[in-house]
């Protein structure tokens, strides 16, 4: 066998080599070199991984030596994949492929100079990404069919429910606190199931056709929304002048958040200060900001901001919320790939901040 | 004096039969109806029957076996139906999903959807619009 010596310069890159390739230098006689390779007392020798870029010199025995690396690999269970860029005078850069033990029957080279390159993490992550693209078609498949069981298969029995409850009430016999009770729980459960519709079907994507829509409009029908509630607590709602904003966004997506956030806002009003709310909106690009600002109640938004918008999650003894309002928001936002933010102190307030992606049509028209 | 209004429902669920009947029959109980479990029944039937005994009013679930609300409504279209009798169609479902929606507003023949439960009050305003222009 031809002895194979490296350059200094080549040594030089070599430097990070596993001492498989060390051995092949100091050793450089391949026959030896294949007994240590079928040595089982050496496998820690044959598992170093081969660094991702080096550069040497490629001649027979190297070849060899991959060639046997890669089989090697193979039946341990490892895929390795190698490509060595081959330099030849005549034909200029050739590009050889080693993998597995198909490695095996690649002709040896001519050639004499070379680059190896190791692209096993590159195909270990087109793997991985392949797997990871099965798994989230995987889960979409299956939140597809939950989405269809809440809609259908729950839904169809609550509506029943709703409706034998409804013949009920026309019967004496059954004392009204049992019926309100009882009504009060199927409302409930009508509420809870459609949240659960709702929330399968906007995590499978948009699911409300785009419109042309203008701020201001919907923050007109959400102040009459909650108007009765803002005359109960006696609040302030102000809005800022760029509601003449024209969005193209899902019209009720819109309004289920603004009214949400307000409806928040008003039902954590502090016992001892007028409540004043603000919308306000800020154009960043393409994409509208939009937040409501409030002096209420507020809570320790570094303890509990992570729960807020999360399902359930609850930071106030307060029985009519039922921890899904911000979860909505948070779903229905981020469905159209926007952002939401919270701040908020205790007895100081609270600051929601949506960013409506791409919401805006380039345009503004002032009314 | 007028006939009795006829009203055809089409649903595979007993429960919806049941409550629907007794809330009809509590608006008026001269009101006559007529129940199929799946589209195909309802579509054999329906192609079958006389014009003067074709409901006045058909509500149609949308998820039902064999044959689904939706396929039973181009069906119908292509009976022209509505075109033989002054027949209100009404797509009914516990769905919420609003593409279930636009899609029975795009359906020529389908005079409104509705979302279940079916109250007494929404009952009685698809039997007064049908009543009065019953043939």
């Amino acid at each position: 066998m031809q002895k194979t010596e490296a350059t200094s310069a080549q040594l030089a890159t070599c430097s990070s080599l596993p001492p498989l390739f060390w051995r092949y230098y100091h050793e450089t006689d391949l026959f030896t070199w294949g007994n240590t390779l079928n040595d089982r007392a050496n496998d820690d020798v044959r598992s170093q991984p081969i660094p991702k870029l080096f550069e040497l010199e490629v001649n027979q025995n190297l070849f060899q030596l991959l060639r046997w690396h890669c089989r090697d690999a193979a039946e341990q269970g490892t895929d390795v994949d190698l490509i060595v860029d081959l330099t030849t005078p005549d034909q200029g850069v050739r590009k050889v492929q080693f993998n597995g033990t198909s490695a095996m029957e690649l002709p040896f080279p001519s050639d004499k100079i070379g680059v190896v390159r190791d692209i096993t993490h590159e195909h270990c992550i087109v793997h991985e990404n392949q797997q990871l693209a099965s798994e989230v078609s995987k889960y979409r498949s299956l939140l597809q069919e939950f989405s269809y069981m809440a809609q259908h298969q729950l839904r169809a029995p609550v509506a029943n429910i709703k409706a034998l409850n409804e013949l009920m009430q026309q019967h004496d016999g059954i004392p009204k606190e049992i019926l309100a009770a009882l009504s009060y729980s199927i409302d409930l459960l009508d509420l809870t199931s459609r949240e659960v519709s709702e929330a399968a079907r906007m995590h499978l994507g948009p699911c409300e056709p785009f419109e042309s829509v203008y701020l201001r409009d919907v923050v007109l029908h959400v102040k009459v929304r909650v108007e009765e509630l803002r005359s109960q607590h006696n609040a302030i709602i102000h809005s800022d002048a760029v509601h003449n904003v024209r969005l193209w966004y899902p019209r009720r997506y819109l309004e289920h958040c603004l009214y949400e956030l307000v409806l928040n806002a008003l039902q954590f009003t502090h016992p001892l200060r007028q409540q004043i709310i603000e919308i306000s909106s800020e154009i960043a690009g393409t994409s509208l900001v939009l937040q409501v600002s409030d002096r209420g109640n507020g809570f320790d938004a570094t303890q509990f901001g992570s729960r807020t918008f999360i399902y359930g999650g609850r930071f106030h003894a307060h029985a009519s919320r039922r921890g899904t309002g911000l979860y909505a928001v948070r779903t229905m936002v981020e469905s159209l790939g926007g952002r939401y933010s919270i701040h908020s102190k205790p007895d100081s307030g609270t600051v929601v901040q949506i960013v409506l992606t791409d919401a805006l049509t380039l345009h503004r028209d002032v009314a | 004096m007028k006939k009795p209004i006829h009203v055809t429902l089409v649903d595979d669920d007993q429960i919806y039969h049941f409550v629907t009947e007794r809330l009809l029959h509590s608006i008026d109980p001269s009101i006559r109806i007529t129940w199929f479990g799946n589209g195909v029944d309802a579509f054999n039937a329906l192609r079958q029957t006389e014009i003067s005994e074709l409901p006045d009013v058909l509500l149609v679930d949308i998820n039902m076996p064999l044959m689904d609300g939706w396929q039973l409504i181009d069906r119908i279209n292509d009976l022209k139906l509505t075109e033989r009798k002054n027949c209100g169609v009404y797509v009914i479902s516990s769905s919420s999903d609003t593409s279930d929606i636009i899609r029975a507003q795009s359906c020529n023949v389908v005079s409104a959807y509705l979302e279940k439960p079916l109250t007494a009050e929404k009952m009685r305003t698809i039997i007064e619009r049908n009543y009065l222009t019953a043939d």
